[in-house]
């Protein structure tokens, strides 16, 4: 059956994966918990075992299978009442995630069961702990837990395929801390035909959830995308007007035409928003492990996980980030003895919190620990010629040095507690996921790393205006307001070398978006706004307020200050869409 | 020109090796025709912010983003063509897809190898080598280095080839 099951391997992976996050999360949250809330912990946790087992079964690893098997049923007794998941029962079910967690990758990467010495003891213990509790013939708990296991013992039947939703759905666990679980796959061709989704909308009612291949939701955005600029395409054909003068019935649906491709439009990115817990959760292990190869006592604390991102986004996250939280684990961190001489509590935490600011997902990496050696980090920059040596760099700069390509290495490393590592590389895959870093630290207080995310990949609403006839498109959260530009406005400060403009809603220093001094200034200003202030941008035209589709930079022009990709205008034109937080950083 | 695209299409399909005959000012160059997407004639052209001279700026190609490249301005070759007569090839390399202005192109024909020079002293590493016909000798591109030598359009442009 395992040849059978060959093509289904990335995708048990992918389930595995976020199966067993799941269940140690689950189990984490256990320990800690009142007992008011163990029994919901309990059914979430016995819920994904359960789908483990089933998945590990339908793949032919009767190992595997029969290891969750038997740490389900401890989950399961203590589900009943029957014996509580406590002491050696709790430390099995841990040592069982564990192992899978561990050996998992490497089972994939070779297509095999589960086998070895450490897979028969850990077995055998878990035989012998639920044999302790087991009355052998007859079972008292509560019909689900062995419902389920007898509906899964009678695989594969035909008419299962419906079973294990309703099974789920009859779990008392309405609230459960994990987030709704997908049902267990169906069958082995079930398994294949659905990459795994993601579980979407963190709390909505698990019985609104279908699964869709991901490369179906691609093609309806692709789809969608290409309807948009079609539809754009006729909206702006300059004979309409003529058409709805003569028909104003005419002006009306081309109005709702407007509007609904809008609405599909948005409709259809949502489609592939996933929140970023699922994200998250994959690091519980990793920070297992580096409390293991550290011997640092560290916690980790995710705070905004219902915040829904782009899938694609997502898939892109999880290497660049598990970097940052290694080297905060690494090296940001200090020993639990330094932390006390310190002062401060002997537990480092590591936090990941995600908030949506307007079309953008602002995720952070933080850290409570010793902050970066920005003194050192300035010198090794000066020394490898990275900077210029007169220029005064702010510390928020100075702390960007790490990111500069050719920066690390080994000298540095071992200086810098390893921060400067393939931090080039983070950034260089952050921005292929459309994003971008900055970093904030303070001696003795920790570094925090803040990534901001495009919220979709597909669509932006904005202003697009014009500026020596190159079309710029300002994202509509980021603008303030449109002004005219009246005598008395416009302040000229030698002393500071710029020019600003006196709005209603404040001074704001005015940023040209091309270096052309010669022309006069425009009379009309748009006011942009981001998380580090505000600025004006004069500008020779206002075009309109569109729904853009936003294309990838080609690799050419990537490197173009300021802008975060390009957008294609109703007019089938190319406006370049402005990243609003560099621009007004580096004004 | 019309009937130049036409021919170029055509005579295209006969030999796998055949290259494009392309005119930058007085100057002739060829190009390998399994790299050409295809040949516009001067689209609506959107000049790009802080970019080299020589970057033209972006066209749509049916909702593809692709940068411009006036060859031109890259050789430093004056164009006494008018700006609406001349054409845009769009290359292809690798996952590259890049367009560049050209004053004419002219046809498409096979190489003969023998007339391939390819030691040519001084030859800038954009032209893969020269061929000889008659008296009149054209560059070869090489499209990869072309397309490399573009990617960093921010910069300034190193010396024009001769």
């Amino acid at each position: 059956m395992s040849e059978d099951g060959g093509d289904f391997w990335p995708f048990f992976e992918a389930d595995a994966e976020r199966n067993l996050a799941d269940a140690e999360d689950a189990l984490q949250a256990f320990r800690g918990a009142p007992e008011d809330q163990r029994d919901e912990i309990l059914n979430a946790l016995y819920r994904v075992m359960h789908t483990f087992k089933g998945n590990a079964r339908m793949m032919g690893l009767p190992n595997l299978s029969q290891l969750a098997h038997k740490a389900e049923d401890l989950v399961g007794f203590a589900r009943s009442g029957r014996a509580a998941l406590d002491g050696e029962r709790f430390e099995l079910v841990l040592e069982t995630i564990d192992l899978f967690a561990r050996e998992i990758p490497n089972l994939v990467g070779e297509r095999r069961d589960i086998e070895g010495p450490e897979c028969a003891g850990l077995l055998s213990k878990l035989i012998d702990a639920a044999h302790q509790v087991e009355t052998p013939t007859e079972a008292t708990g509560p019909d689900l837990a062995n419902q389920a296991v007898v509906l899964f013992d009678e695989l594969p039947t035909p008419d299962l395929a419906s079973e294990p939703v309703v099974l789920f759905d009859e779990l008392p666990a309405e609230a459960s801390p994990a987030p709704p679980e997908r049902p267990a796959p169906r069958r082995p061709e079930r398994v294949a035909e659905e990459a795994p989704t993601p579980r979407q909308g963190g709390s909505e009612n698990r019985d609104g959830f279908i699964q869709v291949r991901g490369s179906k939701i691609q093609e309806l955005l692709s789809l969608t995308a290409n309807l948009g600029l079609v539809a754009d395409e006729v909206l702006a054909f300059p004979p309409l007007e003529t058409l709805v003068q003569q028909h104003p019935e005419m002006g009306d649906a081309l109005q709702r035409l407007r509007s609904i491709t809008r609405e599909v439009r948005t409709a259809s990115a949502a489609l592939a928003l996933v929140p970023v817990g699922t994200l998250f959760r994959r690091f519980g292990r990793a920070i297992r492990e580096l409390r293991r190869s550290t011997g640092k006592d560290i916690e980790l604390l995710a705070s905004g996980e219902e915040v829904e991102i782009d899938k694609s986004v997502v898939d892109r996250l999880f290497d660049p980030m598990l970097h940052m939280v290694r080297n905060s684990a690494d090296h940001g961190l200090e020993t639990k003895e330094e932390r006390v001489a310190a002062g401060k509590r002997p537990t480092g935490t590591i936090r990941l919190e995600a908030e949506q600011s307007g079309g953008e997902v602002l995720i952070r990496v933080r850290d409570d620990g010793r902050g970066l050696a920005l003194e050192r980090i300035r010198q090794i920059a000066l020394e490898k010629g990275l900077i210029d040596p007169e220029y005064d760099y702010a510390d928020e700069d100075v702390a960007r040095f790490i990111m500069l390509p050719g920066f690390s290495t080994r000298d540095a490393v071992s200086e810098l507690s390893g921060r400067g590592v393939g931090m080039d590389v983070v950034n260089d895959m952050l921005e292929r996921a459309g994003g971008k870093i900055d970093i904030a630290t303070r001696p003795g207080q920790g570094t925090t790393f803040h990534l901001r995310l495009p919220l979709t990949l597909a669509f932006a609403d904005a202003l697009v205006v014009e500026v020596s006839r190159v079309l710029f498109a300002i994202p509509l959260q980021n603008i303030g307001g449109v002004f005219a530009l009246e005598p008395g406005q416009l302040v000229r400060s030698s002393a500071q070398g710029a020019d600003f403009f006196l709005g209603t809603d404040g001074k704001h220093r005015i940023r040209r978006l091309l270096p052309d001094l010669d022309r006069p200034l425009p009379d009309v200003v748009v006011t942009v706004r981001s998380s580090r202030g505000a600025i004006a941008l004069p500008v020779d035209e206002i075009r309109s307020t569109e729904q853009l589709t936003v294309r990838p930079l080609a690799h050419l022009i990537e490197e173009l200050p300021h802008v975060a990709a390009c957008g294609v205008v109703g007019t089938g034109e190319v406006a370049m869409i402005l990243d609003c937080e560099e621009l007004v950083r580096a004004a | 020109m019309d009937a130049e695209l036409n021919e170029a299409d055509t005579e295209a399909e006969l030999d796998e090796h055949a290259h494009l005959a392309f005119l930058i000012g007085e100057e002739r160059y060829l190009i390998d025709v399994r790299s050409i997407v295809e040949v516009l004639r001067m689209p609506r052209i959107q000049p790009l912010p802080d970019v080299g001279e020589h970057i033209s700026g972006v066209i749509n190609l049916r909702g593809q983003v692709i940068p411009v490249v006036d060859l031109n301005i890259r050789f430093g070759i004056e164009s006494h063509t008018r700006e609406q007569r001349r054409v845009v090839m769009v290359l292809e390399v690798g996952h590259e897809t890049v367009g560049v202005v050209v004053d004419k192109v002219q046809q498409v024909r096979p190489l003969d190898h023998d007339r391939i020079e390819r030691d040519a002293v001084g030859r800038p590493r954009v032209v893969a080598g020269l061929y000889g016909e008659g008296d009149e000798v054209a560059s070869i591109l090489d499209v990869a280095t072309l397309v490399e030598e573009c990617r960093h359009v921010t910069v300034q442009r190193e010396e024009a080839p001769r």
